[in-house]
């Protein structure tokens, strides 16, 4: 019972954790992009299109990433070239790609179409520990891979030039300018990085767990990755907590009369994320926000 | 302080390069929407008659033009009266969920007195339901600092969930599922001229002219707009944000909250778990396209009606989803905000 739990955890955390490192990397170049709910959209929809053309689920993965990466680059235009406010911006592409997704969903796909989603991969030994064994080390190559990423993101961000730039982008971009580095090109490099990112996580809605698209497969899940973004206080080490938390909310959820929580309604339940995520940004005002963030670089 | 709207501001604005870059933006709108209607399978110029005739060619679509106009027009002004004190209210859509709850609640709960009254309440407990839920998240800016953005974009998933629990465990209707029981006739809004087009359109005419000497003439608007030009200066001049900011939200969410009493009681009669494919994020491109200038709110909200009503028409026209809608006012915003049709404003951070 534990087990099965901790293994839907597990599954339903790693779309979560990938949009969680996409987000951080862009807020740290001091991007805010609310439109991480349509970047994950098209991740999940060029995912489900590449799947059904046939070339096989590592490809969609790898498909959907580039997708995300052109979509960085395309709202950097907006928001680094064109100094676009980054709140409207990121709000109006989500509807456009709400729209485009579902209108493109209709006239391609096979509405009933039930794909499969990737094998397990266990790992020798550790696998066989009771209880964490099969729910950590008996998983599909894509979750092991999201720690991993997790693991280089935070190397990324802390221990090369690029993250230094970046970080300095999101922080004091007038520094970083007068130091000869171009913010605008850290910015797009950051979001375009950020949004494969988050587009990967959107492939993993559809490789791990449904094997299709369906209209607005996200469901907000963009939105709640940007409140763990709050509760990890930008650090790609404390997503992986953090995510595991509101993971495990969700899988509640699925599994509420395990537990004997029938008499809790499921809208409760799945209100549960939106309300720790308030909460954070209630309390946890003292945090330190990059700062920089949301605001659009002019040299003067 | 920049008088803006003004004439001269006027005059300023509509140079060449400023109609270049307009024109330029609209014809780059019909040509990437033409190309997706085309990716998608259908004759773009089809489509774009089609749109037009849904929406304005016939006597049904003008009427569900002119009655999504009047939601649209509430939810934009949700979004304008906060902006103008440079608060960003992304919560419309929860506002108006709150609002569509309480007036579907009053309308089926409450049946002791007059049927005239019960709308009235039913009117008034969505009013209050909507600035109820937006003053939370003013509130929460000016107790500890929490980014609006954040909380009210949260907030909408809680008050949706909380409604569709409502509709399930409160008014389970025999019959229809995903929705309540419907109202009663006599409790809905009335229309007008013993037409099919709901009372409720003057209601949020009188939103707009109440918004705009709300904020033009009275102190508390001039106060408001002090907070969104210099909130230290305001500060200093013995202006408490706090008050302000909860105030703001307040009014805001009312605008929000009487559009979902209107859609319950004057559009659908019932309240459905998906009355709403997001009118509260509509709102917020309303509210940009009229520069928060609540006359401005009209054409606006009229544009974006005209968009979506025959975008639902595409539907057996053409063949297209009615979410081609949410398609082409995106490109049109985007393109207007990336071609500075609509310039950025100045540096907003999100502290």
């Amino acid at each position: 019972m534990v087990e099965l739990l901790l293994t839907t955890t597990v599954l339903l955390t790693v779309p979560l954790l990938l949009a969680t490192l996409g987000e951080i990397v862009t807020e740290r170049a001091g991007v805010l992009n609310i439109g991480i709910e349509g970047v994950m959209l098209f991740g999940a929809f060029a995912a489900a299109g590449v799947i059904q053309l046939g070339p096989g689920r590592p490809v969609a993965v790898l498909a959907a990433a580039a997708l995300g990466a052109a979509l960085g680059v395309l709202l950097a235009v907006l928001f680094v070239a064109r100094r676009v406010n980054q709140i409207v911006g990121g709000v109006l592409f989500n509807l456009f790609a709400l729209g485009l997704t579902t209108v493109l969903f209709d006239r391609y796909f096979d509405a009933g179409a039930t794909g499969s989603v990737f094998g397990k991969l266990a790992l020798p030994l550790l696998s066989d520990l009771p209880v964490v064994g099969p729910a950590l080390f008996d998983q599909p190559l894509l979750a092991y891979l999201s720690v991993v990423l997790a693991g280089l993101v935070w190397w990324l961000l802390t221990r090369t030039w690029f993250g230094l730039h970046l970080r300095a982008a999101g922080e004091r971009p007038r520094a970083l300018d007068s130091a000869g580095v171009s913010v605008g090109g850290i910015r797009t490099a950051a979001l375009a990085v950020g949004c494969a990112l988050v587009a990967l996580g959107g492939a993993a809605l559809v490789v791990l767990q449904s094997g299709a698209f369906t209209p607005n497969i996200t469901e907000g899940r963009g939105f709640i990755a940007l409140g763990i973004v709050l509760v990890a206080r930008w650090s790609p080490w404390w997503a992986l907590p953090a995510v595991a938390l509101f993971g495990l909310a969700e899988s509640v959820k699925f599994q509420a009369s395990t537990f004997g929580l029938e008499s809790v309604p499921p809208e409760f339940l799945a209100m549960l994320p939106y309300l720790v995520a308030i909460v954070t940004v209630t309390v946890g005002t003292a945090a330190r926000y990059p700062a920089a963030l949301g605001v659009p670089y002019v040299r003067e | 302080m920049r008088r803006l709207g003004s004439l001269a501001d006027w005059r300023q604005r509509l140079d060449w390069r400023y109609l270049a870059r307009l024109l330029a933006s609209l014809a780059l709108t019909l040509l990437l929407v033409g190309l997706i209607f085309d990716l998608a399978g259908a004759d773009p110029v089809a489509a774009f008659e089609a749109l037009i005739r849904g929406s304005l060619g016939n006597p049904l679509g003008v009427e569900q033009t002119i009655e999504l106009g009047a939601i649209l027009v509430l939810a934009g002004l949700a979004v304008t009266i906060p902006a103008r004190a440079s608060l960003w209210n992304i919560g419309g859509e929860g506002q108006i969920f709150a609002g569509a709850l309480a007036a579907a609640s009053v309308a089926l709960k409450v049946t002791g007195p007059d049927p005239a009254i019960v709308m009235l309440l039913a009117l008034l407990a969505g009013l209050l339901a909507g600035a109820a839920v937006a003053a939370v998240a003013g509130a929460l800016r000016a107790l500890t600092g929490a980014n609006e953005v954040l909380t009210t974009l949260m907030l909408n998933f809680v008050i949706a969930l909380l409604t569709f629990y409502a509709i399930t465990n409160w008014f389970p209707a025999a019959g229809i599922r995903g929705s309540t029981p419907e109202i009663p006739r006599d409790v809905e809004l009335p229309t007008l001229l013993g037409g099919d087009i709901t009372s409720g359109v003057l209601l949020a005419l009188a939103c707009v002219v109440a918004a705009h000497v709300l904020l033009t003439r009275t102190r508390l608007g001039l106060t408001i707009r002090a907070v969104g030009a210099n909130p230290e200066a305001a500060r200093h001049n013995g202006i408490r944000l706090g008050s302000v900011y909860t105030v703001s939200f307040a009014i805001g969410g009312a605008f929000a909250g009487l559009a979902g009493a209107i859609v319950v009681l004057g559009i659908d009669g019932l309240l459905a778990r998906d009355f709403s494919p997001g009118y509260g994020f509509v709102g917020i491109a309303v509210a940009l396209l009229a520069r928060s200038r609540p006359l401005l709110v009209v054409p606006a909200a009229a544009l974006f009606s005209i968009v979506t009503v025959g975008g639902s028409y595409l539907e057996s026209a053409v063949g297209l989803s009615a979410d081609v809608a949410l398609v082409i006012q995106g490109t049109l915003l985007l393109l207007l905000l990336a071609l500075w049709v609509i310039p950025p404003q100045r540096a907003a951070g999100v502290r």
